[in-house]
């Protein structure tokens, strides 16, 4: 088990951006894990469990975001959310 | 009783004629009450009951939505995700907790403040977060003052839904069976009205000022998604034009179901380039739907003449890059500005010219006194070459050194951008627009030099005889079947061809079914129109043998008179025509 914090940076890749839908479905991916989730741009930090955090981020593409997960699920919450930011959701 | 005609934005093709019914959800007024201590316990849960209801409601609506309506579905799916968001709960509870004030006030209070966020990003992304906020405030709100909204959930009969504006969940609770069309005061292309409308596939007008002012219920109504128009009350005499628009439609439909996902191929297996013109990136989506294949002329001066200031290169790169985007695998030809003439504006100061058409306009002025505009705009296009598959058109050449002044500031672009590490397509295809005469001319040496050629006809014809395109007086001159322009036109096409180039047409001409026959007949490899225009010209080409008409340039150049060429051009079209009435 892993409690330490992790750290990524990660560049958004998807086409929308983080826009409302992507940020709809980044927050369903990740609502049941067990975990606290912090994003970061441009040195504003939001609840990454939050939909309302994620879209004052306004993450558009191309933009560069800091995650970090600490808890149980922060290995897997990084890999749903890497999976999303990098444009792969609705596809697998 | 209000009557008349009333112009908005079509959103959502089709043209239906109904009942109003006036829909107006008012905001509700926000109660403000202060809460003794042992009130703040009850008051939580009754906020936690509200917005857990909404969910309910929202997932209900969604569960009756089917398959096909995805776009809908993803949308709620953003509502749904913002009332299960911990932060709602716990913001507004720590509101009713610190304030001692009621429910209704605290979700004011909370949702207030993050639209107020919300306002402060780039317009376009917050508008749509901006929307969902305030439909699940509302939402929420309506709930805990114990209001619901049954009205549009259970209709009688068929109505013509009318709105100041509409939010998704007010479209996606409605019975759709009996919604047959919506007219509402604001919104755009692009808004959720408009998505909700073509998704649902009825007829939508969007921006019709004071609309609900003139309509009350049970009014009758056209409305014209096509169009764009709104008729109230209808007299005998417009009842007689729906008719013929609904038939219209009805037949058109009909066509271009058939005709979308078909190739624009003779009957012995000529391909045709059949791609479209377009003026607002919002018009990729009637390219697609009209069976075009990309775009062969994006006119980019829109860009430049809506704005209060130049748009910079960001500003232009992102709408290229979703250009590019949206059409790929397909191409997207982007023409660079043709300021002048009859576009202006208030950017730049213009001297005042004599004949602005004969002056100082689109590549005379980029490579003038627009030279920085002209740089901007070349970055621009370039980096969005990496998103898609783009290619570049010059307007109003002349001759070959304008070509080479253009080649010249393409490859500065091109180095500056590799200098910085931006991503761009090399080989990115460059091309000029043949619409003055003497380009036509020297065709053959033009073509060394470039990729492609699109013929801008309009203004080829109007300089070719001299004749004002604007001027009424004038107008019995304007030929396009003047043997003079055959002869440019076949003179370009051949002399492209010689250097082993594609040559095209983006002008009106290339839109009209009844030169299909004579424009393939020349060679041309592609033909670019507006995009409603692509399905009619689909069908000639499919009922054209191309070994039949091949050699029909060399025919033409025999022909003395507008009156020969016109003839044969009939006799042409009946040949096909009746021989092949409707084989698609």
């Amino acid at each position: 088990m892993n409690d330490g914090l992790l750290v990524r940076k990660m560049r958004v890749e998807n086409e929308m951006g983080l826009h409302a839908r992507p940020a709809a479905l980044l927050v369903q991916a990740v609502e049941g894990l067990d975990c606290d989730i912090a994003l970061e741009k441009d040195g504003e930090k939001v609840n990454g469990k939050s939909i309302m955090g994620i879209m004052i981020l306004a993450a558009e593409r191309g933009s560069e975001i800091i995650v970090s997960a600490r808890g149980p699920d922060a290995e897997r919450a990084m890999e749903e959310i890497g999976r999303i930011v990098s444009g792969n959701y609705g596809k697998g | 009783m209000g009557k008349g005609e009333y112009q908005g934005i079509p959103v959502s093709p089709g043209v239906v004629k109904g009942k109003v019914l006036l829909y107006s959800p008012e905001s509700p007024h926000v109660p403000r009450r202060s809460l003794a201590p042992e009130e703040v316990e009850p008051e939580t849960q009754r906020l936690r009951r509200a917005i857990e209801a909404a969910r309910e409601q929202i997932l209900h609506v969604r569960r009756g939505l089917e398959g096909d309506l995805d776009e809908v579905s993803a949308i709620l799916n953003s509502h749904v995700q913002l009332l299960q968001d911990p932060t709602l709960v716990e913001r507004t509870a720590e509101l009713i907790d610190s304030k001692r004030v009621n429910a209704e006030y605290a979700l004011y209070l909370h949702m207030g403040s993050f639209a107020s966020q919300l306002r402060r990003l780039p317009q376009q992304i917050g508008q749509r977060h901006l929307e969902i906020v305030q439909d699940i405030t509302k939402r929420v709100m309506h709930n805990l003052l114990g209001r619901t909204d049954h009205l549009l959930m259970e209709l009688e009969e068929p109505v013509v839904l009318v709105a100041h504006d509409l939010s998704p969940s007010d479209t996606a609770t409605m019975d759709r069976e009996k919604v047959i069309a919506f007219a509402t005061e604001i919104g755009g292309p692009t808004s959720h009205t408009a998505i909700m409308a073509r998704s649902l596939e009825i007829p939508a007008v969007v921006g019709v000022p004071h609309l609900t002012r003139m309509v009350k219920d049970g009014d009758t109504v056209i409305v014209d998604g096509t169009l764009g128009r709104v008729t109230i009350n209808p007299d005998l005499l417009e009842l007689e034009d729906y008719e013929k628009a609904r038939l219209r439609f009805e037949a058109f439909e009909h066509e271009l179901d058939q005709l979308r996902e078909l190739e624009a191929e003779t009957l012995d297996g000529y391909r045709i380039e059949l791609s479209a013109n377009i003026e607002l990136p919002e018009e990729v989506e009637s390219v697609k739907r009209h069976g075009a294949c990309g775009i062969g002329l994006f006119r980019t001066e829109y860009l430049f003449l809506s704005h209060h200031a130049l748009p910079d290169e960001e500003e232009q790169f992102q709408v290229y890059r979703q250009v590019a985007e949206e059409v790929a695998p397909d191409v997207v030809i982007i023409r660079t500005i043709d300021l002048g003439g009859d576009k202006f504006t208030s950017h730049v100061e213009y001297p005042r010219e004599m004949n602005p058409f004969l002056g100082w306009r689109a590549i005379r002025f980029c490579l003038d006194a627009g030279q920085e505009i002209f740089e901007t705009q070349l970055r621009a296009i370039l980096r969005a070459s990496h998103y898609g598959k783009v290619k570049i058109m010059y307007p109003m050449i002349s001759g070959s050194r304008e070509v080479h002044q253009c080649r010249h500031l393409l490859e500065e672009a091109m180095e500056a951008l590799e200098r910085q590490g931006l991503p761009f397509d090399r080989q990115i295809e460059v091309g000029v627009m043949i619409e003055v005469p003497s380009a036509a001319m020297i065709a053959d040496v033009l073509a060394r030099d470039v990729d492609f050629f699109s013929i801008g006809t309009n203004d080829l014809i109007q300089y070719t005889l001299a004749v004002d395109r604007n001027n009424e007086r004038m107008a019995y001159l304007y030929e396009p079947l003047h043997p003079s322009v055959l002869r440019l036109i076949k003179n370009t096409v051949d002399a492209g061809h010689a250097e082993g180039r594609w040559v095209g047409i983006c002008g009106e001409m290339a839109g009209d079914p009844s030169k299909t026959a004579l424009l393939v007949g020349l060679g041309l490899d592609e033909l670019s129109m507006s995009p409603v225009a692509v399905p009619e010209v689909k069908k000639v080409i499919r009922s054209l043998r191309f070994e039949q008409i091949k050699d029909l340039g060399d025919e033409i150049a025999r022909f003395s008179t507008v009156e020969e060429v016109a003839r044969y051009v009939d006799q042409l079209n009946q040949k096909y025509f009746s021989a092949q009435p409707s084989e698609l």
